[in-house]
Formats: structure tokens, C-alpha cells, sequence
């Protein structure tokens, strides 16, 4: 029998339209991560530093060179003379090592591409956590194994909160440290 | 199904492939086309006096 | 087409009628015939509709995902060599010293990654004490001003330094050896230093004379003192400790000697909570002061009526006291009173009040009123207190004395004028009379001055120099203390310091080296404090530690006077049927900050009108002259004619116009362009004179206030403010024999959910009104603080100024004797805040720690938490106001650097308020942490509480028994505004007490 118009629709394009909105957003859902959550994040730097050379195998404390973390809200990046510290003379002839300092000599700062970065309607404060003992790979990944720093683990709200609201779980070693914050204006202001 | 219906199905099927490997393609391209992050640098160079002293609060 | 029984037949032409056969061919078809003949579908374009859309939604789609690197989050740049002081993210403290008035204060400079970003009073010195006025606080918008003068310039071409220092001095010896005179007209003089070089300067160049002047000074003062104690060093009155203060056409607490340290002093002896006594303030004034509006009993009374009155005083005094005073002309109190339709009642008690409290009482005498009536009051104070209240310990001290008016004249007639140099001052703006085209023939005009003025407009050679904050200096306007001012930032532009310049053409040096100030400053204080003090450090050392404290103390003479005998002679009378007194502004001062868009949009203390001034005029003699808010009046006196509009100013006294200048500047940047009316045309030699003709010009003029409502006039809003228990008051009888009067009309509140507890931290704040005298520093620290934008004038029309903290100030009484009452207003952190409830995005909510929170990104801009807010205290961005504001003057490179890296710059279309200084909880939350210990929640100071000069505002954790606004809240003169609305809000008024005889209630 001839089938009714409102049979075909139930049938057949009720259905088919739901699969394709459905597979869209799966789709969209999983191409989008990187974006979304920032994992895997891998720029190519100006200068090619190797924190698995520096921090891995010399075993350089993180705040040697990252020097704001414990006092500052910010982290910050080296400047330039913290690596001409070693740099006058350490490995002085190596291509990448003539152009820090062709940076050096000139005064123009090198421009890093960031790799972590909170967006900036949320003020993040380093030294904070820092000090309640939290370790640096805790966020940011086993860094003394990155050739180019890579981002290692999701940026977003959900991953702040999740550790704020359980942090003994998600990071060992913590002792004293009660739940952090989850009000808004802590980061929020 | 008549003759008919199938090629119509057939270019329904053929048109909603296409359109999602022109999704695919457009979300593999790599970025950075036409707008750079705004560089917030401003041109005014602000420098500490050496001579002055500062204090605590 | 059928008709059926009944129904009509329609036809359109006749040929339907008829049934035309062609026509019902004709509408078989649809287009008429022919008309398609032309369309060959083959010579259409290749694309087809359908594809062409296809192509347009796909480049679409591609520019969209193509439009950036989606991961890509720009670049981090850190600095090449990073100087060794700074380290981004923490801020560093300078100690400098303010330039904004002759006052000096010192201050306390904050700055971060090398600029500067807030300047506070320096807690250090014993004249301020860590407070700092409105125009010290918003002084820093100066420094990162778009139109500061960058460049030395020849007749508007940019020039070097050394070529054109190399013309200056050629011309100054070309006019020093002929003969002519060369004059330097500079701003008061406050630093001994800047006063060395002038001197060298003048004997470097024989013929070099010196005119120092500023348009309000306390020049009469000193030289009343003279008069009467033989000495030019004037003690300080010690408020704090004077039971009954007269003020005469006084202005102590607003602008008038160091207000700062004023309202201090003023403000400890009306702390009824500490100590539950308080002082009487009588004021005796023709306009509105902020004086006025503290006072506990007003007078009015028009200022060319003061010396009478002074003389009468004396009269009365000296007969109840028994003291006989010779010299003096006599004026009996009962005709005066009679004569001026004075309050019998409160001349009374304020002649009682003296003569029982004679050694705690003082009069003060205003700086604009002559030297004779000083020289009366002085006579006036030795019958009563004497010198126990006058601090000789800290008096002020000149370290030039000004120039005279007649002088400046005399500068003006000279025809025969060498070269004339301009020091940071503006004499043709000031003084037009005077000065307008006094210079035209002199060959060589050299102006030195941080930005374009009125006086810098005529002059070939303009030398830009630096902004206080990038000057060293020394300054020393009190006996016990030397303030010292250090650079904290670089100079940003190619500007120079004043004095180097000066010395460069001393030493006959090309080119000018801030370096040459730095090595005389330092060799002029070993000389003068030094090798005075003779510490045990070496001199390299002790540089370095007053540098880091910002002052050096010293031991004063002490001096203390003996009234001389000395007639006064009665000044001639006016006879003009009005009036009208000059007064500097409050925050704009006599014009230096007119471009300063922060300090014109601060509401004026007393009438709330924003980037205006105007000629108030008391309500009974505006309703006389048939004029009313905004009319543009025509004030004639002595040649010299104003158009200015009028502002009916509740308690004004009658006949009478008091104007402010500082406003119509010619010659500024575009904020203050068109900004006002210059009130210095009418300015002849006093600033108290008779007005010969007033007429209306039946223009009218639209004055901008934050509070146009008048509640005076309007029955239904009449008292509002006492009605609904806004502002409640009450003497200081009631509150001595009855301490919880307050608590009698309480309302019994009760709420219908459960209440939250709040462990822990709850952030409060308590404001004392008795203490807040509502100068507003409040309000331009918190805009400092808190990157809060200047909105213009016609946005404060409409509603949209967005101070996140106002001075709400309201009027009880009449229109002829009102009394005021102020009322800090900010965001008071309800727990059950009206607006958190209606936020359909939940971008509003409560802290734990009892803060009204503010995400700015989740914000949509629905506005309806401000609809919601009972206190109205909810800005909404209406636009992005940095763009917005005069063709985006604010939204450059330079005044960018002023915004505070802490707080969110809000862009348009979001809600913004108070947030009790979040940034500064955090701050000290991250520095708790830091040293291991727990938040010391004394130690959190918000951007107002730190600015307030009377201490007014206290804030803490009000869950900590012993903090003091836990007290606060407790206290029986405490209350919430609006508590019936049961808002809860978190913060305390302190009610005000007014110090008024019983008999009155």
C-alpha cells in the first residue's frame, strides 16, 4: 500500500536526521578536544631549549630559572641573562646558542610562544599553590622528559575545580592542604 | 522503490557525503591564515631610575 | 467566480463585466504575452542560484575555521636583561613627595614592572600620616596624560635641547646686558633647593627678578601674623584637641591650609565612639563649604560682613571676659545681629560657647578674607585660648614669600621687558586681567611647563619638563619636617627636570642632564639638614635613608607668639546690592587639572555637579532674580563681565554668588576643552567683591549632577532620607543619656529561609559618619584602584557615571538653613543580596567569605541586578568607555600603563561595583601563604579605608570578636541602611551625632 507522508517522515528522516546531528557532534566533539582542552599543545620556539637537557639530565631546579613561582602570581619566563649565566660560555659555538645571544646582544626579547596559558578573566596565582607544596609536574607534566614543552594535561575550569574539590586524589604528597577555593572570586575577580 | 526514489537517494547519499568530507577538510587545515594574536607590546619604553630607592610598604 | 444566492458579483473592468472573451483568455495565462520572449535560460550565468549559495556558506565556513590558529595562545615575552629591583607580578613602594598643591604631602608611590600605578599618602610622615586628598590620588592620570608636552619646541617645531638651550642663553645675556629686566614668574615656591638655584640664577644674570605667586594662598595669614607676632612662621591649629572651633568664611577641612592633616584632627575630635565626647564646629559663611557641611551650627552670612562680625565677637568677648582691648573699633552684637537677621539663639550659644570653654576654643579665619580681619581674629584668640592650641612644633614656613598683586602689576606695565620665563605656572590664565597682553613685545618668552597652557601659548620657546613622578626635589613647608621626592619611573619622554634646566643655563651647559639636579639636590641637603643634624652615618648612607623613608624630620625652634599692640583699620565697605567670592576649586584646583578626566567627573562635594562650574546663588535670591537651575546669568563688576549659569545651592546666604575657577581654560587638552566658565575675568584684586549688575541672558545651560534630585523642594521626597531611616541622626545629649536611642525604631526583621552560616572569614566594613566629612578621596582612590572609566558629561546626564563609591549627600531643614548629611554609598555586600537572586546567568553570587561576587565573563548584561539593588550602587559598561569617551582619548599606549594589572578592565556590556578590594584580600591571602601563617585580616586595607583622611572607614572580619569592625557592628550607634528590606547588608553606618544644644529637638 502506498505509504502516507507522515509514515515516511517517522520512518525514515525522523531517524536519519537524528544519526546525522548525532555523528556530527561526536565528531565535533573528539576533532575539537585539542582546542577545547588545549591538550597536546606543541608549538616550535624560536629558539630550540630542551628542557629534557637542562632540567632532565642537568637536573636544574625549576625555579633556577622560572624565578616568580614561589613569590609572584606569575611564574615567568627566563630572561635572557639568566641564560647567559651559563650561556657566555657553555656551548657558545652551537647555532641555537649564537642566536640567544645575537638576542642578548641586540636587547630584543626572544618571543616565546606560549604554551600554558589561563585566559585572562582568571587570575591564577603561582605562588599560592606553589607554597601549599604543590609540584610543578602536578600541572604541567613530566616537563624534564619534553624536548619542546608540550602540554600535558586539560586547561579548563573542570581540571581547576576537579583538583580544588579533591586534592588529595589527584596529587600526592599533599598533607596539611584543606580543599582549595571554588568560589567564584578566587580567580574570578 | 521505484527507479526513481533510488536515484533520488542515491543524490541525497552522494550530497550528505560530500558535505561532511568538506567538514573534515575544512577542520584538518592548519590555522594562522589571516588574524595573528593582537601583539600587546606598545611602543612606550618604561624604565626604572637607577638612583631611586624603594622601600616596604 | 460563481455567485452564489445572495452574494455579490465583483468585476474589475468592464470588459469582465461583459465577459470579454480575450480577457478570459488573457487570465489563463500568467505573464502577459511577450513578456518572457527575451529570457534564453542559456545565457544566464554559469552558477545557478543553488551553487552560488553553496560556494558562498562554504567560504564562509573555510574564513571562519581559517581564522586563526584556534591553539594558539600569542606569545610569552620576558625581558632581555630584567632590572634588578623589579620582578613582574609584585609591586614596588616609592616614597615621593605630591607637587599637586603647596602642601607637599609626602606620598607613598606604588608601582609595578616599573610603572607607576596608585600614589597614597607615605604612613611615615608626621603631617599626613599615609593619607593622601582626591587631587594627590587622581594626580597620577598626569603622568600618562596623551597630550603632556614631549618635545622642546621653537615656535612649534621640535627642536634639540642643546640647540635650543644654546638660543636661551644667548637671549638672556643679550637681555641681561642691556639693562632689561629678565622675569621669572614661577608657582609657589616649596622647595629649598629649587630656591637655591633661582638665587644663583638671579646672580648669574644681574637684571633677573623673581615672581613667585599662587592664586590661592595663605598669604593674608602670614602676613597677619607678621603683623601681630612680628614673625612669618605660623603654627598649625590643633583641632583635635579644640572644643569649640569657629570657622569664618573657613574652609580648613575641604581646601584650606593642609586639609589633610585638617580633617584628621578635625575627625579625632568627633570620634564619639572612641571617646564619646565631641567637639562644636560653628560656621560662619556666605557660600557652602565643605566646612559648612560638617558644621554642628551655620550662620550665614555674607563675607564682606565678616570684619564687623569679627569686631562685634571681640566686643562680646572681651566684655563678658573682662579683658578691655584697646585699638579696636567697636561694633555692638545686638545691632550686628539685628542688622544681618543672624539667629539670635545661635549667636548666642556660640558667644556662651567661647566664653566657657575659652581654653579649648579656637577661631579660624579663612584664607581669602583680608589681612585686617586676621589681624582681628588673632586679637580674638588671645582673649580666648591664647596660644594653647596653636602647634608651634609643626608650624608652616615660607621658604619665599609670594609676590604681591601690585608687584605682578608692575610686571605687566613694564614695556621695557628683557625676556620672560614661565616655570610650571599659568599667570595669563590666572590673572587675564592682569596679563592679557601684557608680553606681546617681548622679544624672548621662554615657557617651562609640563603641559599647554594659557600662558605657554605665547610663548616661542616651550621646554617640557618632567611630571612629579619623575622628579627629584625637596620640599619643606612645615618647620619639623623636609619631604623628599624621588623619580619612579624614568622620564617617558624627552622631557627635563625644572631645576636642571635652570642649572644648565647656570653652568652654561648645552645640554640639560637630570643627573646635574640629582648631584646639587644631594650636596643642598647635606648643607641644609645634614650637616644640621650631624648623624653618625656617612652622607652616601644617609641619603640612601631618607630617600627610603621620604622624610627627613628636624627639630623646630620653638616659637611662640606675644600679641603686640597694633590698631586695625575698618576696610571700606562694599555698596554693590550683591556679592560674589572667588573660590579654587575642589578638585580641579585653580586649573592644573583641568585635563584631568578623573577629577572633573568626581562630584563637587557639596552641589554633586560633574565638568562644570557655575555661580551658586542661595534659593530666595535666585526666586527674586526669577532664575532657576542652568540660566545663564551676566555678572558685570567694574568693567569686567561673566556669563555664567546658576545653581541654586541651599544655604547660601542672600545677595550673594560664590563661583570656583580653575574652569574655561583656553589653551588645555581636549578633556578639559569647553569645560566650564573662567571665572578669573571677573577676578580684580580681592576675591570678595561687589557685583554692579546682574541680568539674566535667558539662555540656558545644562549643569551634569549626580544628584539633581533637591529634595528640599519636593513635598513627597522631603526627608525622605530621615523617613526611611537612611540617614539617621542625632544629637550628642540624646546619645549620652540615652545610648541606644537608635535601637527604638528598629524594625523586627525575619527571614522565610534558613540562614547561612559563615565559618571562617566574613569580610565588613563600618563607616563613621560622624568622622566622614565627604571629601571624596574615597571615591578617586577606589577609581584609581579599580581601572574605573571616565564616562564625559553627557553620559553623567544620563545617569551613567560609574564611581563604584559615591558620596550620597542629603538635606534636612529648610532651603535657607539646611543641614546636610553625607553618606558614603558603595556596594554593601548583602548576604541576601536582591541582586544574586535575578542574575539569569548566575554571574552574581556570595562568597564564602561574605563578598558579593562578580564573574565579568560570565556577564550577558541584563542589568537586571542593578534594577534589582535597593542602594542603586550597580555601574553597567552602557558602552566600552575607553573608546566611547572623547574619540578614545584614554585608549592609548601611554594611559594604559595607569591601569592596575590586578583588577579586570571591563569592556561594554557588563555589570560592575564595588568588590571590597578582592585583588588586595587575595594579595594578602597569597602572602600569608607565602610566610606560612594564618590571613592577619587587620592587615587587608581596601583602596578607600586607606584614603579616607578622618579614618572613617574601617574594614575587617566581622566573625573576629576583636576586630574593630566587629566593634563597629555591634555598637549602638550602629546600623544597615534600608535594614527592613532585610537585605542583611554587611555594611555598619555609624549614625551621626551633631553636637547641638538640646533645646532644639
Amino acid at each position: 500500500m502506498k505509504k502516507s507522508v507522515l509514515d515516511y517522515t517517522l520512518k525514515i528522516r525522523l531517524p536519519l536526521a537524528l544519526f546525522v546531528v548525532a555523528l556530527t557532534f561526536i565528531i565535533t566533539f573528539y576533532a575539537s578536544r585539542t582546542e577545547r582542552d588545549g591538550i597536546g599543545y606543541e608549538p616550535e620556539q624560536p629558539i630550540n631549549f630542551s628542557h629534557k637537557l637542562h632540567a632532565g639530565q642537568m637536573d636544574i631546579d625549576c625555579q633556577y630559572c622560572h624565578t616568580g613561582v614561589e613569590k609572584s602570581r606569575h611564574a615567568l619566563v627566563p630572561s635572557v641573562n639568566i641564560c647567559m649565566n651559563c650561556h657566555t660560555l657553555a656551548a657558545k659555538d652551537k647555532p641555537e646558542i649564537i642566536k640567544l645571544t645575537e638576542y642578548y646582544e641586540t636587547g630584543r626579547p626572544i618571543p616565546w610562544k606560549r604554551v600554558h596559558k589561563v585566559p585572562e578573566y582568571a587570575y591564577f596565582n603561582h605562588s599560592v599553590h606553589v607554597n601549599k607544596g604543590i609540584d610543578c609536574a602536578d600541572c604541567h607534566g613530566d616537563v624534564r622528559q619534553m624536548d619542546v614543552v608540550k602540554q600535558a594535561h586539560g586547561w579548563t575550569m573542570t581540571a581547576c575545580l576537579d583538583c580544588h574539590r579533591n586534592p588529595h586524589e589527584n596529587i600526592s604528597g599533599l598533607e596539611k592542604v584543606k580543599n582549595g577555593p571554588t568560589n567564584c572570586a578566587a580567580c574570578h575577580r | 522503490m521505484s527507479q526513481q526514489e533510488v536515484e533520488s537517494r542515491k543524490i541525497f547519499i552522494t550530497r550528505i557525503s560530500k558535505g561532511f568530507a568538506g567538514l573534515a577538510v575544512l577542520m584538518a587545515l592548519p590555522g594562522n591564515f589571516i588574524a595573528k594574536t593582537k601583539n600587546r607590546f606598545s611602543g612606550i619604553k618604561v624604565n626604572v631610575h637607577p638612583n631611586a630607592v624603594k622601600r616596604n610598604k | 467566480m460563481s455567485t452564489d444566492k445572495g452574494n455579490k458579483n465583483y468585476w474589475k473592468s468592464i470588459n469582465e463585466y461583459n465577459d470579454d472573451n480575450s480577457l478570459k483568455e488573457a487570465k489563463h495565462h500568467e505573464f502577459m504575452n511577450g513578456v518572457t520572449d527575451e529570457f534564453e535560460p542559456d545565457q544566464l550565468s554559469g552558477i545557478s542560484r543553488r551553487k552560488f549559495l553553496a560556494v558562498l556558506g562554504a567560504s564562509t565556513a573555510f574564513a571562519a575555521t581559517a581564522c586563526s590558529d584556534y591553539a594558539d595562545k600569542g606569545e610569552i615575552v620576558p625581558y632581555t636583561k630584567r632590572p634588578e629591583e623589579i620582578l613582574p607580578g609584585i609591586a614596588n613602594y616609592y616614597a615621593s613627595t605630591c607637587t599637586g598643591c603647596s602642601n607637599s604631602c609626602s606620598t607613598l608611590v606604588k608601582t609595578r614592572e616599573g610603572r607607576p600605578i596608585k600614589v597614597d599618602g607615605n604612613p611615615d610622615s608626621p603631617i599626613n600620616k599615609g593619607k593622601l586628598c582626591t587631587k594627590g590620588q587622581s594626580s597620577i592620570l598626569s603622568l600618562y596624560d596623551p597630550e603632556r608636552l614631549q618635545e622642546p619646541l621653537l615656535k612649534g617645531r621640535k627642536i634639540s635641547w642643546a640647540k635650543i638651550n644654546g638660543e636661551i642663553v644667548t637671549a638672556l645675556k643679550t637681555a641681561s646686558d642691556s639693562g632689561k629686566e629678565i622675569a621669572v614668574i614661577t608657582d609657589e615656591m616649596t622647595s629649598p633647593s629649587y630656591n637655591k638655584i633661582l638665587n644663583e640664577l638671579s646672580q648669574k644674570y644681574s637684571t633677573l627678578k623673581i615672581y613667585s605667586y599662587k592664586q590661592f594662598n595663605q598669604k593674608t595669614r602670614f602676613d597677619a601674623w607678621e603683623a601681630s607676632f612680628g614673625t612669618r612662621v605660623v603654627p598649625s591649629v590643633k583641632f583635635n584637641e579644640s572644643k569649640i572651633i569657629l570657622a569664618l568664611e573657613s574652609d580648613f577641612i575641604g581646601k584650606e591650609g593642609n586639609f589633610v592633616e585638617n580633617a584628621r584632627l578635625f575627625a579625632q575630635g568627633k570620634d564619639v565612639v572612641a571617646n564619646k565626647k565631641m567637639s562644636r564646629l560653628y560656621s560662619v559663611e556666605g557660600g557652602m563649604s565643605l566646612t559648612g557641611m560638617n558644621s554642628d551650627y551655620r550662620l550665614r552670612l555674607r563675607p564682606d560682613n565678616q570684619f564687623d562680625f569679627v569686631l562685634a565677637l571681640i566686643d562680646e568677648v572681651s566684655a563678658r571676659l573682662n579683658k578691655p582691648t584697646n585699638g579696636i573699633p567697636k561694633v555692638t552684637m545686638n545691632s550686628f545681629v539685628a542688622k544681618n537677621n543672624l539667629n539670635e539663639k545661635t549667636v548666642k550659644y556660640l558667644v556662651d560657647d567661647l566664653v566657657e570653654n575659652i581654653d579649648t576654643s579656637i577661631v579660624h579665619a579663612g584664607d581669602t578674607l583680608s589681612v585686617e580681619l586676621h589681624k582681628a581674629v588673632n586679637v580674638l584668640n588671645s582673649l580666648l585660648s591664647g596660644n594653647k592650641l596653636y602647634d608651634f612644633n609643626n608650624s608652616f614656613v615660607e621658604i619665599r614669600k609670594l609676590t604681591s598683586l601690585n608687584d605682578l602689576k608692575t610686571l605687566a606695565a613694564n614695556s621695557e621687558l628683557g625676556a620672560l620665563i614661565i616655570v610650571d605656572s599659568d599667570p595669563i590664565y590666572h590673572y587675564p586681567n592682569i596679563f592679557e597682553d601684557a608680553f606681546k613685545n617681548v622679544q624672548t618668552k621662554i615657557a617651562i611647563v609640563n603641559s599647554k597652557n594659557d600662558s605657554s601659548a605665547v610663548c616661542d620657546y616651550i621646554l617640557p619638563i618632567n611630571n612629579a613622578l619623575e622628579s627629584w626635589g625637596d620640599h619643606q613647608v612645615r618647620s619639623s619636617v623636609v619631604s623628599l621626592q624621588q623619580p619612579v619611573i624614568a622620564p617617558i619622554f624627552n622631557t627635563r627636570q625644572k631645576e636642571a634646566i635652570l642649572l644648565s643655563w647656570i653652568n652654561d651647559t648645552a645640554e640639560v642632564f637630570d643627573s646635574s639636579y640629582h648631584a646639587y639636590l644631594q650636596s643642598s641637603v647635606k648643607e641644609l639638614f645634614y650637616d644640621l643634624q650631624k648623624p653618625s652615618a656617612d652622607f652616601s648612607k644617609y641619603w640612601l635613608s631618607v630617600l627610603h623613608d621620604g622624610i627627613i624630620e628636624l627639630e623646630s625652634e620653638k616659637l611662640s607668639g606675644r600679641l603686640s599692640q597694633f590698631s586695625l583699620e575698618k576696610p571700606a565697605k562694599t555698596t554693590s546690592e550683591y556679592t560674589v567670592h572667588i573660590q579654587e576649586s575642589y578638585f580641579v584646583s585653580d586649573g592644573r587639572f583641568a585635563n584631568n578626566g578623573w577629577l572633573q567627573e568626581v562630584p563637587h562635594p557639596v552641589s554633586k555637579v560633574t565638568w562644570d562650574n557655575y555661580a551658586a546663588v542661595s534659593p530666595g535670591t535666585a526666586k527674586s532674580l526669577e532664575v532657576e537651575n542652568g540660566d545663564v546669568i551676566k555678572l558685570t563688576s567694574g568693567g569686567r563681565v561673566l556669563e555664567i549659569p546658576v545653581m541654586l545651592q541651599p544655604g547660601l546666604a542672600d545677595n550673594h554668588f560664590t563661583i570656583e575657577t580653575g574652569y574655561g581654560r583656553k589653551v588645555v587638552g581636549d578633556v578639559g576643552l569647553e569645560v566650564g566658565f573662567n571665572a578669573n575675568i571677573l577676578f580684580d584684586s580681592t576675591f570678595i567683591f561687589g557685583i554692579d549688575q546682574v541680568s539674566k541672558t535667558g539662555k540656558n545651560y545644562k549643569l551634569a549632577s549626580t544628584q539633581e534630585h533637591h529634595a528640599l523642594d519636593d513635598d513627597f521626597v522631603k526627608d525622605f532620607h530621615k523617613s526611611r531611616h537612611i540617614i539617621q541622626e542625632g544629637t550628642l545629649e540624646e546619645y549620652l543619656t540615652n545610648p541606644e536611642f537608635l535601637k527604638e525604631h528598629k524594625h523586627d526583621v525575619f527571614s522565610i529561609t534558613d540562614d547561612i552560616e559563615y565559618k571562617g572569614n566574613k569580610w565588613a566594613m563600618a563607616i563613621d559618619l560622624n568622622k566622614c566629612i565627604g571629601c571624596a578621596a574615597c571615591t578617586t582612590s577606589c577609581n584609581v584602584e579599580n581601572n574605573v572609566p571616565v564616562v564625559g558629561k553627557d553620559q553623567v546626564e544620563n545617569g551613567r557615571e560609574m564611581h563604584w563609591m559615591r558620596i550620597d549627600r542629603y538635606y534636612s531643614g529648610t532651603p535657607e538653613e539646611p543641614i546636610p548629611s553625607n553618606q558614603p554609598m558603595l556596594c554593601q555586600h548583602c548576604d541576601n543580596a536582591p541582586c544574586e537572586n535575578v542574575c539569569p546567568v548566575n554571574a552574581t553570587n556570595h562568597s564564602p567569605d561574605g563578598l558579593n561576587q562578580m564573574a565579568y565573563n560570565r556577564c550577558v548584561g541584563t542589568r537586571y541586578c542593578a534594577n534589582n539593588c535597593s542602594f542603586k550602587v550597580r555601574r553597567f559598561n552602557f558602552f566600552d568607555f575607553r573608546d566611547h569617551f572623547e574619540n578614545e582619548y584614554y585608549n592609548n599606549d601611554l594611559t594604559q600603563l595607569v591601569n592596575n594589572p590586578e583588577v579586570t578592565v571591563r569592556s561594554r556590556g557588563v555589570m560592575e561595583k564595588c568588590t571590597f578590594c578582592i585583588q588586595r584580600i587575595m594579595d594578602a591571602r597569597s602572602e600569608a601563604i607565602k610566610e606560612g601563617r594564618e590571613l592577619h585580616t587587620d592587615e587587608v586595607k581596601t583602596a578607600c579605608q586607606v584614603a579616607c583622611p578622618s579614618e572613617a572607614i574601617v574594614f575587617g572580619d566581622s566573625n573576629d570578636p576583636n576586630s574593630k569592625v566587629a566593634k563597629m557592628r555591634d555598637h549602638n550607634l550602629g546600623y544597615h541602611v534600608l535594614e527592613e528590606l532585610n537585605v542583611r547588608p554587611n555594611v555598619t553606618y555609624i549614625a551621626k551625632l551633631r553636637n547641638t544644644h538640646s533645646e532644639e529637638n
